[in-house]
């Protein structure tokens, strides 16, 4: 399955709520170098993911954003492009999802947690993801 | 090994400053400075603008450095975190990453409002024609940068209705209170202006380039794609952030 470690997962997610790297090496009683080595560990992990899927499913990636761990990319389907969104949510793993359906609840409060919506609003994730 | 057929655009940090600063000296000499020391700041200036243009982008196995200056100033990225092809997305904007860029139209706007407030005694239509292009960059500006970039398409062709439209109505204007226009000067900046203002906006409009977002921990970067494979050029900025991660 594709998913972070759970001691790697959960440095990453207090990053990507906005904490900085020392903040978080004092919330979990850590060392600053051993936060920052994880994070970058973490992140050259989703970079892999996102490109493996990437390359396996012949994606045209139009976004990557690690820090937030979501890819927004065009597929090709039958020689229809389709968007689709990528999301990474902790405990969950990676997730995709086409262009017209709905996010489940569970992603759209983890969006929420990490500061990407405001409301748990299918169009303003979107929103956000396209502009 | 060189990044092929993509190069950076002058649109944040020090290659940013170049550029307004270059525009900055093209009106302060324009406005208050006397032949010849007119001319050499705006000779300065122009040379300014051509070095804040990106030449090219270098890429290692772990870093991505992008060149300016003819080549001479050199800024490697680090801890990239975003990688977006602007182009493609349908919402995105280019003020709201780079934010500095508003400096420019307020450049050419203060030039309009310089301008307008020293009317000069000897040829009125230069006047008037400087003033008018003032306000036209400082529209095109705007449209490029507050319109998102997939929908840029749809204003260039309202820029270049609205730019034949403009000239006649120049001309109205000049044979309605009575001030000859022909002059070399008054053709050669209207001109200028008329032709660089499409052509500004083509360079966003144009279905063979494509605007790349490189985001760091601390910068934004813009990088533009020429006749090429963006999707490859993403992927291939995507390996060296990881193997940047890795090391």
């Amino acid at each position: 399955m594709l998913k972070l470690p759970d001691r790697m997962e959960e440095i990453w997610l207090l990053r990507a709520k906005g904490l900085r790297e020392i903040e978080i090496a004092e919330r979990l009683g850590i060392s600053k170098q051993a936060v920052n080595k994880s994070l970058k560990e973490a992140k050259a992990k989703l970079f892999e993911m996102f490109l493996g899927l990437a390359e396996v499913f012949g994606f045209e990636v139009i976004r990557v954003n690690i820090e937030k761990g979501f890819m927004v990319a065009n597929a090709k389907i039958c020689e229809n492009e389709k968007r689709i969104y990528v999301f990474y949510v902790p405990k969950v793993g990676v997730r995709a999802f086409f262009e017209g359906s709905d996010f489940p609840e569970y992603l759209l409060k983890h969006a929420l947690s990490i500061g990407l919506i405001k409301n748990m609003n299918n169009r303003e994730l979107i929103q956000y993801l396209e502009e | 090994m060189r990044l092929e057929n993509v190069s950076p655009v002058n649109s944040s940090g020090i290659p940013l400053l170049l550029a307004i600063l270059g525009f900055l000296l093209n009106v302060l000499g324009l406005q208050f400075l006397p032949h010849p020391y007119s001319t050499i700041c705006e000779l300065i200036g122009w040379f300014l603008i051509f070095a804040s243009w990106g030449k090219d982008i270098l890429i290692t196995d772990t870093k991505v450095i992008l060149r300016y200056a003819f080549g001479f100033l050199k800024i490697e990225i680090e801890d990239i975190n975003e990688i977006t092809n602007l182009s493609e997305l349908n919402r995105a904007m280019l003020i709201k990453y780079f934010k500095g860029e508003i400096l420019i139209p307020m450049i050419f706007i203060s030039n309009a409002t310089l301008t307008l407030l020293n009317p000069p005694s000897k040829y009125p239509q230069l006047w008037l024609i400087d003033t008018v292009m003032s306000v036209y960059w400082t529209a095109i500006f705007l449209i490029v940068f507050v319109f998102p970039i997939k929908k840029l398409k749809k204003h260039f062709v309202t820029v270049v209705s609205f730019t034949v439209f403009l000239l006649p109505l120049l001309f109205w204007t000049f044979h309605l209170f009575g001030i000859p226009f022909r002059h070399d000067d008054v053709m050669f900046h209207t001109f200028l202006g008329v032709i660089f203002g499409p052509w500004f906006i083509w360079e966003f409009v144009d279905n063979r380039k494509r605007y790349l977002l490189v985001k760091s921990n601390r910068h934004k970067y813009l990088l533009v794609s020429v006749d090429g494979n963006t999707n490859e050029v993403v992927k291939t900025l995507l390996r060296v952030t990881q193997n940047a991660q890795t090391t």
